[in-house]
Formats: C-alpha cells, sequence, structure tokens
C-alpha cells in the first residue's frame, strides 16, 4: 500500500513540466513521504461509504453518464462494449460501478496516464468530485492527452445537424442527426462534426442490411472536421443540410466533452431502428445539461427529426440554417437560365466550346456569370461522382475559374434560394387517419394508422416533394352491414421516389411496394395476398407539379392462386400537384399483365386522391379507385381525416 | 405465407445489395485542384450515413492541425506556422479556388479568418485575390502552401 502510494507520488512529480531536474530531491522527498501521506489518508473503502450515504449511485446523473436505462429485469446500461465498466457486473449494476469507479480513482498512476481512470472518465471524476470533494482526497493529476485534443477542438458552443433525404438513396430516407462542436471561430467551416455510426468493414451489401438492421454492427462515436462531413452530405448524396443553434453555454460543453471522451473507442450494438444515431446523440445532452431529460422523453422508435423536436420542446434550439446541397444549387440556377443559356453551359460541360465563349454570346455580365457557375458546379459534381479523370478535371476546372475570375458584379446574378419549411416544421412522422366510404355500394368505414413517415398525398412542407416513404402501415375496415371487421392492409414498406430531371441532371425515379393486401380472387371472393411490386422510370416537372412513368413487375403469393404465385409486368403513370398552399392531388392508373403462375389475367385500375390541409398535423382526404382484376370491375371511394403527432 | 415472406426479404435485401457498400480510406491525390477529400464511402452508398468503414477513435487523426490531410503531399517550406490554415486549405483548395474566381465564398472567407485578416478588410482582399487569381492559380499543381503564399504576398 504505502509502495504503491509513494509510486503514485513520484510519478505524479515527474509528470510536472518542470519535473526533470526533481529527481536528486526525490530521494530526500521519499523521507517525509509516510507522514505527508498519513495527513490525507483516504481509501476506497472511505469514498465508497461517503458515496453510499449520499446515494450516489441512485443519483439520475449517473445513469445518464452511464447510460443505464430501465429494462425488463431492472436497470442496463445500453453500451456493450466491456471496457466502459470498471466493475464485472456494471452494465446492470450502478452501485457496484461506482464502487469499482472510485477505487479506479485511486490506482497508483502507471508509464501511461491517459489510461488510468480519472483520464479515461473525465465526465465521471467531475461530477464524483463535486460529491466527494475527489481533488480535496487525491494528489493532482494531467492528462495529456486529454488536455491536448480538449485544447484542439475547444469546444464552446454547439449545433444540431440535420442532413435531410435525399432522392434515390433509402439509407438517407429519415435523415440523419449529428452534433457539431464549435470552436472560436466564426467560420462554420472550422467546427468538429460529431458522428455516431456502425462500424464495418463488411463488403457484401447483403450481408450488410441485414446486420445492419438486427444489430450485429458495432455503433461508435466519431469526430471528422465539419467540412468534410459538408463535402459528403451537401455535395455528393446531394441532401439539404439544416443547421439548429443550440443554447449549451461553455460550461456545458466542457460537460459534453469530458462525455464525449469517455465514449471513446467504446461500442454499442448498433441498431438501425432504435439505438441509432439519434438516439445515442440524446445522452450527449442530458450529460451537457443535467437538468434535461431528454434521453426518458424519446419514442422507443426514433426518426432523426423527432431528436430536432425534442431539442425544441426543451428550449434547446435558438436558431436556424439552411444549407442547400449543390444539388439543389445547381437545379436554381438552372432554373434562372434562359435557353440561350442553357444551351451553351451544355456545350462547356460536353466541351464543344471553351470557356472565352461566354463573352462571344453577347450575354450580360449575370448570364456569363450563371453560364460558368452552372458549368463549374456541375463539373465539380462530375468529378467527385468521378465521371472525369483528374488531369482533365483540373485543367477544365482551371479554364472555368479563370474566365469567371474577370467577371466581379454588383448584384448577385442569382436571387438566394427560398428557404424551406425546416423539417421539423411539418407534419409528424406518426398518423392516424378515420374515413368512411363505399365499396361497390358496401358502405364501410376504415381506420388506418401509421408509424412512419410520409406518402405522396400528405403536405410537402418540411419533407422532400415527390418522395414517399412508409412502414408497416396498417389499414383495418369494417362493414357494418355485412357486421365484419376485415383486415384490409399490411405494407411491411412502401417507399416511391419521384426525381425530376433537368437538363443538367437525369435521375432515375423508383418504387417499392411489399406487404399484405385485400385483392379479388377468381372465385369473386377477397382475401389476402403478400405483394412485392418494384418499378423504376422517369418523372419530368419540378416540385411542384410533376409527372411520372414507372415500369413495374408485381408478384403475389397466396395459398388460393394457381402454383400460390403469380408474377406480372407492366407500368403505372401519373401526375402529382401541389395547387395552392393547401390542396395536394394525386392521379395514377397502373395495368399489369400476368404472365407466369396464376397467369392469363391482368389488372388496371385507375386512381385519384386530394389531400386538403387543414393545419400543419391534420388535413381532410378524397380517395376513389376503380380496378378490374380479372374483367371483374370493381369501384370504391372514400373521405376522411387524417391526424398526424 | 413462410416462404413468401422469405422471398420478400430476399428480394428488398437484393435492393440493397445492388449499391454495394465500398469503403475507401482516404485517397492520397498528390497536390493541387482534384486533391479534395473522399471520405468514407465516396459513391454515396446505401447505408454510407450510417456505416464507416474505419475506426480510429473519436479523435483518432481526424482534427485540425493533425489531419493527414497534409500527407501524400511534399509541402515546402511554409512562412505560415499556422498548422490549422495549411490543414484546411489542402483540403479544400477546390473550394478556395472557386472562391477566389467568383470574389467571395465561404471556404475563402475562413481562410481569410485563419490568416487573421480582419473582417473589414475582407472585401477589398478578396477583390484584389479575384483579380490575381491566374497569378495564383497557375497550373493547378500549386501546393496549399504554394497557394497561401501567393495570397499573402498579395495581402502586401
Amino acid at each position: 500500500m504505502l509502495r504503491q502510494r509513494v509510486k503514485r507520488f513520484r510519478t505524479m512529480l515527474f509528470a510536472k513540466p518542470g519535473g526533470r531536474y526533481l529527481p536528486g530531491f526525490v530521494f530526500v522527498w521519499l523521507l517525509f513521504l509516510p507522514a505527508v501521506s498519513m495527513a490525507a489518508p483516504v481509501t476506497a473503502d472511505q469514498l465508497a461509504r461517503q458515496a453510499d450515504s449520499l446515494k450516489l449511485s441512485e443519483k439520475r446523473y449517473w445513469h445518464t453518464l452511464l447510460h443505464y436505462r430501465p429494462s425488463w429485469r431492472g436497470l442496463r446500461s445500453l453500451i456493450d462494449d466491456p471496457e466502459f465498466f470498471l466493475a464485472e457486473n456494471g452494465k446492470r449494476r450502478p452501485d457496484e460501478e461506482l464502487a469499482a469507479t472510485l477505487g479506479g480513482f485511486l490506482e497508483p498512476v502507471g508509464a501511461d496516464p491517459d489510461s488510468h481512470p480519472r483520464c479515461r472518465f473525465p465526465a465521471r471524476y467531475h461530477w464524483l468530485d463535486q460529491h466527494l470533494d475527489l481533488d480535496g482526497k487525491l494528489p493532482a493529476m494531467v492528462c495529456p492527452k486529454f488536455a491536448k485534443v480538449k485544447g484542439e477542438i475547444k469546444p464552446r458552443s454547439a449545433e444540431l445537424i440535420f442532413p435531410g433525404s435525399n432522392f434515390n438513396n433509402p439509407a438517407s430516407m429519415f435523415g440523419h442527426t449529428l452534433v457539431n462542436i464549435n470552436g472560436p471561430y466564426k467560420s462554420k467551416l472550422l467546427s468538429h462534426a460529431l458522428n455516431y455510426s456502425a462500424f464495418t468493414e463488411e463488403k457484401n451489401g447483403f450481408a450488410y442490411a441485414v446486420k445492419g438492421i438486427f444489430g450485429f454492427y458495432q455503433g461508435f462515436y466519431s469526430v471528422l472536421p465539419y467540412y468534410a462531413k459538408l463535402k459528403q452530405y451537401n455535395d455528393l448524396e446531394r441532401r439539404d443540410i439544416w443547421e439548429y443553434e443550440l443554447n449549451l453555454d461553455r460550461q456545458e460543453m466542457e460537460r459534453m466533452f469530458r462525455h464525449i471522451w469517455e465514449l471513446e473507442e467504446i461500442y454499442s450494438d448498433y441498431f438501425f431502428f432504435d439505438e441509432n444515431c439519434a438516439y445515442q446523440l440524446l445522452f450527449l445532452f442530458d450529460a451537457a445539461r443535467p437538468s434535461l431529460r431528454l434521453v426518458e422523453q424519446a419514442r422507443p422508435w426514433v426518426i432523426p427529426v423527432d431528436t430536432v423536436r425534442l431539442l425544441e420542446q426543451n428550449g434547446l434550439i435558438t436558431a436556424t440554417a439552411y444549407r442547400p446541397s449543390k444539388a439543389t444549387r445547381i437545379a436554381w440556377i438552372v432554373a434562372q437560365m434562359s435557353q440561350d443559356e442553357k444551351r451553351l453551359a451544355a456545350q462547356l460541360l460536353n466541351q464543344d466550346e471553351l470557356p472565352e465563349a461566354v463573352n462571344r454570346a453577347g450575354f450580360t455580365g449575370a448570364e456569363k456569370v450563371r453560364v460558368l457557375d452552372l458549368a463549374i458546379e456541375t463539373l465539380e459534381f462530375q468529378y467527385l461522382k468521378r465521371d472525369v479523370a483528374r488531369p482533365e478535371y483540373r485543367q477544365r476546372y482551371l479554364s472555368l475559374l479563370k474566365q469567371r475570375s474577370y467577371l466581379d458584379l454588383e448584384e448577385p446574378a442569382v436571387p438566394p434560394i427560398p428557404v424551406p419549411t425546416r423539417p421539423d416544421r411539418g407534419h409528424g412522422s406518426n398518423r392516424v387517419a378515420l374515413l368512411g366510404g363505399e365499396a361497390d355500394d358496401e358502405p364501410f368505414a376504415e381506420v388506418r394508422l401509421r408509424p412512419a413517415y410520409h406518402n405522396l398525398l400528405d403536405a410537402d412542407a418540411g419533407y422532400l416533394a415527390g418522395s414517399q416513404i412508409e412502414f408497416a402501415s396498417l389499414v383495418v375496415r369494417h362493414y357494418p352491414d355485412l357486421e365484419e371487421t376485415r383486415l384490409q392492409q399490411f405494407d411491411l414498406v412502401s417507399i416511391v421516389s419521384l426525381s425530376p430531371r433537368h437538363d443538367f441532371y437525369k435521375p432515375i425515379s423508383w418504387k417499392l411496394d411489399a406487404g399484405f393486401t385485400r385483392r379479388l380472387f377468381r372465385d369473386g371472393e377477397e382475401r389476402m395476398l403478400f405483394r412485392v411490386n418494384p418499378g423504376g422510370g422517369f418523372t419530368f416537372g419540378n416540385d411542384r407539379q410533376m409527372a411520372f412513368l414507372l415500369m413495374e413487375t408485381e408478384l403475389q403469393f397466396a395459398d388460393d392462386l394457381r402454383d400460390n404465385y403469380l408474377l406480372g409486368f407492366g407500368g403505372s403513370g401519373g401526375v402529382l400537384a401541389s395547387l395552392g398552399d393547401r390542396l395536394k392531388l394525386k392521379l395514377e392508373f397502373r395495368h399489369s399483365e400476368y404472365l407466369f403462375g396464376d397467369q392469363a389475367s391482368s389488372f388496371s385500375g385507375g386512381e385519384v386522391g386530394l389531400n386538403w390541409k387543414l393545419s400543419t398535423n391534420s388535413s381532410l382526404v378524397i380517395e376513389a379507385a376503380r380496378t378490374a382484376i380479372h374483367d371483374d370491375y370493381r369501384s370504391e371511394a372514400k373521405a376522411g381525416f387524417n391526424y398526424y403527432w | 405465407m413462410k416462404k413468401a415472406l422469405a422471398l420478400f426479404v430476399v428480394l428488398s435485401l437484393a435492393l440493397f445489395a445492388g449499391s454495394a457498400f465500398a469503403g475507401q480510406a482516404r485517397n492520397n491525390t498528390g497536390c493541387g485542384l482534384g486533391s479534395m477529400l473522399f471520405e468514407d464511402n465516396a459513391d454515396g452508398s446505401v447505408f454510407s450515413q450510417s456505416l464507416q468503414a474505419t475506426t480510429n477513435g473519436i479523435f483518432g487523426n481526424q482534427t485540425f492541425g493533425i489531419t493527414s490531410g497534409t500527407l501524400g503531399c511534399e509541402q515546402p517550406d511554409s512562412v505560415f506556422t499556422n498548422d490549422m490554415l495549411l490543414a484546411f486549405t489542402v483540403d479544400n483548395m477546390d473550394g478556395l479556388a472557386r472562391d477566389i474566381s467568383a470574389g467571395h465564398g465561404e471556404t475563402l472567407t475562413t481562410v481569410a479568418e485563419l490568416m487573421e485578416i480582419p473582417a473589414d478588410h475582407h472585401d477589398a482582399f478578396f477583390t484584389k485575390l479575384q483579380s490575381n487569381f491566374d497569378k495564383i492559380f497557375v497550373t493547378g499543381e500549386e501546393s496549399a502552401s504554394v497557394v497561401l503564399n501567393r495570397m499573402a504576398k498579395i495581402a502586401g
């Protein structure tokens, strides 16, 4: 015991900046050591008793720092890495973990002070020090690595960063959240972005998707310069970004930073739907401001935009900023251009003309700037996607920029991009609908329940126009005259991505429906079948009015189908339009020829839907459809009320 | 129905598999324009937002000043002692060039802040830079410190 204490003291002396010339004095010091140590003796037992009497292990903040959550058999930490716990049962026992932590703090400091529990767990130390006066009882100690990194990051304030969803990337469909740690700089590009994400070296996309959803991957925090994240999300992945400024003060940021430090190289099992990025970040805010209870308030499944709402409800958000993606910027410039300007920009990009050509076209300064800016942004994008080799890119980029540098306008060549509705100000991500209608003269009442997230008819404000993402959507119908209640539909997933094409960006639109639905069989009865319906094609128009045409495959399974299945091919087309601020209209026609399995028949159908927005979280809906299966015509119409929360 | 469900899972996952994940570490693309970062999954693959291909710990090599961005590009002696300025410029050469050619922009403002040029001098500085664009970027192969040196000379 004594030797340990001596060793600790010596290390401490050597660790001091001026310690190098001290060894000669150490011997003298050693003579006095026993007396010095006796003056303030503290043992792990004493500290533990003191902590017990204060009931520290029952305090909520201790549970926040250790990520304890109630489970069906007592408390359990969401952190799965054993390295995070000093007690063997630390994952389930806050009291044992607290005692072990105090014991760890008393351990002698080895050759590597950074790995000492006091340096590994600075947030725990800081909080326990406030209650137990550890600084007064333990020898002083420095943590070189912690001090160095903190000096580089300089945490002063924070922002919640929300990259929205993008077309054609299913993984981005709910958006994402990360935290920007701002230093003392004015430029946001110099912030550090803290991201929670799963780690893998998996190269097989199939295994990758399964494991991602079911928690086989380990989630870690990582920090990158914000500008690197912007290149990924804003430029490459075409995602508009929202920045939410938070009112965390410097002291709170210090608390957050200490807790982030504790999570260095610590993993938790990553679950795509619940223990995901959005949920894990909430612990950081609770750690930063002890009065917050964000983790407790979160829903069991957390969609990133709900994190934003939660922060807003708790008064954390003070300001917002919108950062349009490169794709949005390109589309905006294109929308301001005349046909002549577009033609020349296309010629520059095809290398049919050199940048100097802007001077010959008789363009005004603003017209020249638009042509060049469009070419510059698009060429950058092509290079990012590796469509252009580097030497060619460099030469062409430089010659475009050189031409651009001759143009210095007083006024901007394009008006500022209008700021869309904030994602958190759109309709809630859950929806319930009550409808009444008639199916072939048979009246019915219908209840629809949808836990996530948005469909083509829902108001676009805050969402991506032309996108639909629905999970686990349930439709139940009651026919009062038949005294019958039926499951009408249960969608596992229904995704539609209608992405309008323009001269400088030509994306593919696609859809995927999969789930159980009620359909007419040959015998004239309606029964459930399982259906998978993927499709792909083109969309034309803009965010407000678009027309689409998709090729589709239809695969159905049911015991009552001949050979138990059916495979058909066909297509769909229609229009989706926003009329004014409140009304949305969808018209759609579908046709499929059933060619395999239960073949020799077809499906044709047309439907119209109208949605009248009453408020952010409510709307009236009218839908009518006429379908023909096996040459048997059916029609139905219904109207009702949507409520979102 | 069980068969059907199994088939659904296979089909829907095949969709994801189509855009197979390809993790890429930062490419050492050398100096000059076009050496911008290709972090993580540069192909924008399906799970790229929630997955990363490397773990160096939270604060691995990724804070400013110790960024690996200065690797793979020989930097001649620089008058700048500011690691952060150099690291930022290396990683943002293309954006900086674009902003200088336009006479404004966030990347350029950031470089000016790191060069400690007072905010009320920015406009004049940027105009000067814009009219000297072709003296700063001659070949497009200039390293960050060469670019910064030329900018400093223009700042006077």
